[in-house]
């Protein structure tokens, strides 16, 4: 079976963004001057994400030297490949982080791989974590290779054997990762680490937020630092026990529902959209969860989340949200990587990646659960909870 | 703006074509069943609906698709035993290569001798992909429907399907709390 997460529709979607950060943060120039062995002719894209806009540019490598320039928020994670004008040869990948107002020097006697990159303080942290991730990056691709013969032989045994021991050596990263991450509070590649936990619907604000605090006021006051903490704020205040914010959205004839004029019935509400998939088995929940709770005090508000009105009609006919516990709304703002600044948008933090998201909340107002699994038969949790 | 109004007008008549052509808004165990998708049948029989005393057993594959394969003598061995009580239905779906899948039931014409074989056409522009997978929330194969009296007995994974199972069904005793009973027994 495929795990289930929401993924972005495309990368063409990261490339939308909101320009109240740029307008505020100071850009920087930074420079990346590197040189291979003179034998090394090519083309070197680059790719790294400023302020959630995805940027990617390439250059020619002539007899080994490249170039690429470019200005910067905050630091930021980059990863080159070259793909060398000999088709014969194999292209190649490497990671580096990138600091602002700083002259990265890349220098090697042969291809990319042979390059040492002295660069800022997130380039000597970086180094710091690779050391740390060595016995992983050689045993992962003698275990791949083995996975794949396996795999062509169809030795299931072994696969599975196999498999387990990537997984736990994925585990053993990410633990890697998590004590780096606690370790270097004043580091923007620890703060980064970190902050994968709230990239996405936040499920313990308390926690992470007392986490966060640990972090040095430089790290915290990047755009990043300001952007999770604005997050952890709102997020904090759609905790189980406190009243849901209201907000009024239009349905599908146009007239406009207020949430707090469902006091008395359990509501869920669900905020979703099509940017991420697979889509099916959120659509088969809100249906069973709807014919299942029939007899029960529950509507579902089912606010989609996009500004075209067109394809919610389609996309709610598709899905078949049309039995009479099921309101629909439309939030016609398209989403960006950040919440957009309506009365909903601020309240419920919508942003693309924490699309989508529910919130079950009793007949006084006050929310009873956060973020309902949808994946692991919700009908049943939230009868038990709603008939308590 | 003429054209946005159009586009529009467009979208809605598309909608509308759409949803007249729409046969179930969700599948699930207990829910009725009548119609059977537009499917192309690849052996020479094949149904358009569910006879109300009919059973049926549906099974979801692919060529690309190893538990499928898996699973095959399985549920032929199954067909073969059911013979004559419970019709077998081998659904292939997500793959657009009619000449692949007939070549694989060509290859191994013994896992099909008492089913018959349909091919949907591929993702997302299939009737079966449209009408049955996505109101049953499917999105992984193998994946197996049991259906008697025009009702949804139960979906279950192939693997842990028994002739108990079946048995019951054919008496009219299975519900998918007895069929997931019968499960937890044989795990023990």
């Amino acid at each position: 079976m495929m795990t289930l997460r929401h993924v972005l529709a495309g990368s063409a979607m990261l490339t939308l963004t909101v320009v109240s950060c740029t307008l505020y943060a100071q850009q920087l120039p930074f420079k990346i001057e590197g040189q291979m062995g003179k034998d090394q002719q090519g083309m070197l894209s680059i790719r790294y994400e400023s302020m959630h806009t995805l940027v990617q540019d390439s250059v020619k490598v002539s007899n080994g030297a490249f170039q690429f320039s470019g200005q910067l928020q905050e630091p930021a994670a980059a990863s080159l490949t070259f793909i060398p004008e000999n088709k014969s040869v194999r292209g190649q990948f490497k990671e580096i982080f990138l600091d602002p107002a700083t002259t990265i020097s890349m220098k090697g006697d042969s291809n990319l791989l042979s390059t040492q990159v002295k660069g800022g303080p997130s380039q000597t942290d970086l180094d710091a974590l690779f050391v740390q991730y060595k016995p992983l990056q050689e045993k992962g691709p003698v275990l791949e290779k083995q996975f794949k013969e396996y795999q062509e032989a169809g030795d299931e045994e072994n696969m599975k054997r196999v498999g387990q021991e990537l997984q736990a050596l994925r585990v053993r990263r990410r633990e890697i990762q998590i004590a780096f991450a606690k370790s270097h509070l004043n580091s923007f590649v620890g703060f980064s680490l970190w902050a994968r936990q709230v990239d996405g619907f936040i499920k313990d604000p308390v926690k992470l937020e007392a986490e966060f605090n640990t972090y040095s006021p430089a790290v915290r006051n990047t755009p990043s630092g300001k952007r999770v903490a604005a997050s952890l704020a709102i997020a904090g205040k759609l905790l189980t026990g406190i009243q849901a914010p209201d907000f009024t959205l239009n349905d599908i004839s146009g007239k406009p529902v207020t949430l707090s004029s469902l006091k008395g019935k359990n509501v869920l509400l669900w905020f979703w959209s099509r940017n991420f998939i697979p889509f099916e088995p959120f659509s088969f929940a809100i249906n069973k969860i709807s014919r299942q709770c029939k007899d029960d005090n529950l509507v579902i508000v089912s606010v989609y989340c996009d500004s075209d009105q067109q394809r919610w009609l389609t996309e709610v006919e598709e899905a078949s949200f049309q039995t009479p516990n099921i309101i629909n709304l439309i939030h016609p703002v398209r989403l960006t990587a950040e919440a957009d600044t309506t009365t909903v948008g601020k309240a419920y933090d919508l942003s693309m990646g924490m699309i989508p998201h529910s919130f079950l909340i009793g007949t006084d107002g006050k929310i009873l659960v956060r973020d309902v699994n949808f994946l692991s038969e919700p009908e049943l949790e939230i009868k038990k909870i709603i008939n308590k | 703006m003429k054209k946005i109004l159009l586009t529009g007008v467009v979208i809605i008549a598309l909608a509308q074509i759409l949803s007249a052509q729409k046969l179930y808004s969700f599948l699930d165990n207990g829910e009725p069943v009548n119609k059977y998708p537009a499917v192309t049948w690849l052996k020479e029989s094949g149904i358009t609906k569910f006879e109300q005393d009919k059973i049926y057993v549906i099974e979801l594959w692919a060529t690309w698709c190893k538990p499928c394969i898996k699973s095959m003598p399985h549920m032929s061995e199954l067909a073969t035993k059911f013979k004559g009580k419970i019709t077998f239905i081998s659904q292939g779906v997500w793959e657009s290569d009619t000449a692949k899948v007939r070549q694989f039931i060509t290859d191994h014409a013994a896992f099909f001798t008492n089913s018959m074989v349909a091919f949907d056409g591929g993702k997302d522009k299939a009737d079966f992909d449209r009408n049955w997978l996505k109101p049953s929330g499917t999105i992984g194969i193998p994946r197996t429907f049991l259906i008697r009296n025009n009702k949804i007995a139960w979906i279950t994974d192939p693997f842990v399907l028994t002739d108990e199972h079946l048995q019951m069904l054919v008496e009219g005793k299975l519900t998918a709390e007895t069929a997931k009973a019968i499960v937890q027994k044989n795990k023990q």
